[in-house]
Parts: C-alpha cells; structure tokens; sequence
C-alpha cells in the first residue's frame, strides 16, 4: 500500500460549552512533509486525535485515499492504525516496561520479528537518538527530552507509511531539535511516508516542510508551502510568523 | 431549575437512578467484552502470569493474616456460647463451616479488594489519563484484551486459592485458641471429619471466584473511564473498593441463597 492522502473535510468539534473545532478542511499530502501550526490550545491535538480516531468529530468527514472514517469497519480502522505512527505530546510511554520494551512494543505486540531482531532495531533507534545505553532504564527515571525521543522511536520501529508527529521537538535543546528533525525527515524519505507534524518552532517549520496549514480560530486560515506562507498577507499568519522567530 | 425541595428530591433519586443503569449498563458491556476477548487468541500467558503473581502471591500475606485471626477470633465467640449449653465438641465443625462457606471467601476478597482491586483502578486510570490507553490503541492494541482480561481472569483463578489458604489458616487458629482454652484437640479435629462435608468447601471456593471477577471487574471499570486528571485517579479508586464492597456483599448473599 501507498502512502495515502488524506482529506479532512469542514470538521467541528465542541467539548461541553467549548467550540474548539469550527469547519476545519485540509489535505494532507502524500509522501510529503506536511506541518499543522497554531497557537496552544487552538486545537491541534484534538485533529491528531480526530485523524487517529480516538475521538469523533461532531460533524465532519476525515478521508484516508476511499476510507471515511466514520464509516470505516473496526477491521478497517485496525488495519488503518497499524500503517499509523504516532508520537503523543506527552509521550504516552508506558510506564510498567522498560525503555527498550516501549520501544519495541509494537513489533513485540504484534509478533512482527523475533525477540533479538526486534531488541536490535529498537537498540540502533534509541542510538540514533542519543539513548545508545537507556534501553533497561525504567521509563519513569527519563526527563522529558529523553521521554519524548523514546516516543518518537517507538513512532518510528514499526516504519510507519503514515506519520503523526505531536510537537516532537517542544522542550529539546536546539542539538537534538536539529537531530530529531533530521530523524523525521530521515524516516520520510526512506519509507516515502505520508508526515504530519504539529509544530511551534516556526524555524523548523519553514525549512522542513513542503506543506504549512495554519489553523486559528478552529479553521484552517493558510494551507500552502513555506515560501507562500511567508508572502501570506493575513494579519493572524504574519503575527504568528513574527512572534515565533524572536 | 426548581426550587421546592419535593421536586428537588425527587430528581436526585432520578439521576441518582439514571446514573446507576448506565453505569451497569456499561460496566456490564465492558466486562462481557474482556470475558469474551480472553477465550480468543492470541494469547499472552506472560500478562496473565504476571497477574496472578501481583493478585495471588503479593496478598498471600494479608490473607494469611486474616484467616489465622478471624478464625481465632470467631472460635473464642464459639466456645463461650456454646459452653452455655455444654456443646464443645460442636466448636470444631461450627468454626470450619462458617471458615470455608462464609467467613474465608468474603473477607479474603474484601482484603484483595483494598489491596489489589483498587491498585487495578488506580493503575488503569493512571494509564488513561496520561493517554497511554489511547497509545495502545492506536498501535493496534486493543486495551480491553490485552489490559482488562488478563486482570480478570487471574483474579478469577487466584481467588479460590487464596480463600482455600484462608480457609486452612482460619480452622489452623481456631485449633489454637480451642487447644489454649481448654478444649479437647483430637474431638476438635475429629467432628470437622465427621460433620463437614465438601461441598461447603466447594461452595465457599465458587463464591470467591465470583468475587474474583466482581473485584477485577469494577476495578478496571473504574479505571478505565476515568476522567479529569489526577483527582479523576483518586475518585475512581475510591468507588472501585466501595463498589466492589457493595457488589461482592449483595452477591454474598444472592448466592448462599441458591447454593446451600
Ligand atoms: N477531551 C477533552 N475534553 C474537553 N476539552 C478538551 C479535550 N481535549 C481538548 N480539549 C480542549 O480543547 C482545546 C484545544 O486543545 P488542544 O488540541 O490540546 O490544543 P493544542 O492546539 O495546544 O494542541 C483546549 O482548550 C482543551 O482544553
Ligand atoms: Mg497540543
């Protein structure tokens, strides 16, 4: 399978009084880098958890390529999660396993290889992450940095065709923002990946990506690609770019 | 909103009502769901394992515990009753039947409930609200099976053999106390022979494995819908023991009833 496209088509979605979703459309660009930007608490992570299906949207369609998720079968939506790789904000580790076994949960789970291959990736990931000895620490002794690259080499191991990536270098040292960006953009092309990465480091976001949307006030106000949206007249886009560079 | 306090009173036992269906309505639907994925594969005979060491081994203790003394304590009552109408050598069977029909299997998952009961409340809720069930899910994981069943189940299994250690220990004790209060050891023994039978073993031993479930099953209920941070962690663990309590009480006597 391919990495597919995907459409998110006038999503609304309110918790209690609280309208945070309010007709949000994009697309997703297959086998490109696309970044989803905006202010804290403007909704970002409620779309990632949208396009995972975690959540229902109150109204709304999310496409993968024919798959509408609303309508998808649980054995779709199964199939659908495992081509997905998705780093939480927080990192989601499990705290019962070890650094290692969080990083090989997915292929442990799913009886994907044997048990020294498996242990083998997840060691030459969480190297390439600067974890080279972490992998028998207990999950719990990780300060956040640590934490969130362990995430995001559990993201990685299964080498996804469909990348979500939740502020993955918020609280990392510029060092490793540098070398965690290089890991996503590393993974995208070697697997041809569908990415999409929900991002503040406007630095970031306007080297690495091929495709910026920004969303403000619960729609999508800008969707094009880095060199358009720094020439984007819109007051909410120049402030963002403005307040985020200094 | 009214203000007169009839109606007041009367809507509160009415969402009071409303609350409880759904609440077993759900909880009936989360419970029959684990049971079901359990009897499917793949399975994880390593979870399981692990299971039954945190709900069987680590309460071994406790249970210990509260057999030797409730035992103890429930022969002393014994003897200075019967003592009135001359009936000592009735202590015996009086303390093994009440041990492993009644006195074994209730306080021993009462005790696992507040050791290991709320632990499954709090663990889960935990692993809710730092979005790791979410985690599990998206990786093709379905939290139920892989999480909930195996708690089940090896509450389920480990439950009778704990109450059967507490059944032991419970007529072990009261032994003692009948032996320092005078009372003839070998009659003791000897009409628990003659007059228990079994199947008051087996009965008590079938109620705890019905506790089993009940107290794995509200614990993980209750974790598993937690919501609201690290407050919703505490409420839930609080109602998982209180629950649990209520439900393995009622369920006490719903079964005796049929059973014996
Ligand atoms: N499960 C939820 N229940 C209630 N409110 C929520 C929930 N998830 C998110 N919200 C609210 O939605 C808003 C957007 O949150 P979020 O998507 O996390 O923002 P961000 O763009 O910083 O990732 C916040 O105000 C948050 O409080
Ligand atoms: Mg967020």
């Amino acid at each position: 399978m391919a990495a597919p496209t995907i459409v998110i088509k006038d999503i609304h979605k309110t918790f209690g009084d609280q309208e945070v979703l309010k007709g949000m459309s994009f697309v997703v660009q297959p086998g490109k880098v696309n970044f989803l930007i905006g202010r804290s608490g403007e909704g970002k992570t409620v779309a990632l958890k949208l396009l995972t299906g975690l959540l229902g949207p109150d109204a709304g369609e999310i496409w993968y390529d024919d798959l509408e998720l609303s309508q998808a079968e649980t054995k779709d939506l199964y199939d659908l999660r495992l081509r997905i790789g998705l780093l939480f904000q927080d990192g989601a580790l499990f705290d019962s396993l070890s650094v290692g076994e969080n990083v090989a949960f997915p292929l442990w789970f799913h009886r994907k290889a044997k048990a020294k291959v498996t242990r083998a990736k997840a060691e030459g990931l969480l190297t390439d992450l600067g974890l080279a000895d972490a992998y028998d620490r207990p999950v719990t002794s990780l300060s956040t940095g640590e934490r969130k690259r362990v995430a995001l080499a559990r993201a990685l191991i299964v080498e996804p065709e469909i990348l979500f990536f939740d502020e993955p270098t918020t609280g990392l040292d510029p060092l490793l923002s540098a070398q965690v960006d290089g890991l996503i953009s590393q993974a995208q092309e070697r697997s041809g990946a569908t990415v999409l990465v929900i991002s503040h480091d406007i630095a970031a976001t306007l080297t690495l990506a091929d495709q910026v949307s920004m969303l403000y006030d619960g729609r999508i106000i800008a969707s094009s690609t880095p060199d358009e949206l720094r020439a984007n007249p819109s007051p909410e886009v120049r402030k963002f770019l403005a307040g985020a560079t200094d | 909103m009214t203000t007169n306090p009839a109606f007041r009173l009367v809507a509160y036992f009415g969402r009071t009502a409303l609350d409880s269906i759904f609440h077993l309505g759900r909880y009936s639907v989360l419970s029959l769901r684990a049971l079901i994925l359990s009897l499917i594969p793949p399975w994880r005979l390593r979870t399981l394992f692990r299971q039954m060491e945190l709900v069987g081994v680590n309460s071994l203790f406790v249970v210990i515990l509260t057999g030797l003394f409730t035992g103890a304590v429930f022969t002393l009552q014994v003897i200075y009753g019967f003592r009135r109408f001359s009936a000592e050598s009735m202590v015996g069977p009086t303390v093994a039947t009440a041990m492993t029909r009644e006195l074994g299997p209730v306080l021993t998952s009462l005790m696992v409930t507040g050791r290991v009961g709320s632990a499954m409340a709090a663990e889960l809720s935990a692993m809710k609200v730092t979005e790791q069930i979410d985690a599990l899910t998206v990786m093709g994981a379905d939290p139920v099976k892989y999480l909930i069943s195996p708690r089940i189940l090896a509450a389920t299994i480990m439950l009778p053999l704990l109450t059967a250690v507490a059944d032991a220990i419970g007529v072990i004790g009261g032994y003692l106390v009948a032996i320092g209060k005078g009372l003839d050891p070998g009659q003791f023994a000897s009409r628990i022979q003659d007059i228990v039978v079994l199947g008051d073993v087996y009965n008590g031993l079938i109620k705890s494995a019905v506790f089993g479930f009940i107290l794995a099953s509200v614990g993980c209920y209750m974790g598993f819908y937690t919501k609201g941070g690290a407050e919703g962690v505490g409420r839930s663990t609080t109602h998982a023991v209180v629950c649990s309590y209520v439900a393995i009480l009622v369920g006490d006597f719903v079964m005796t009833a049929i059973m014996f």
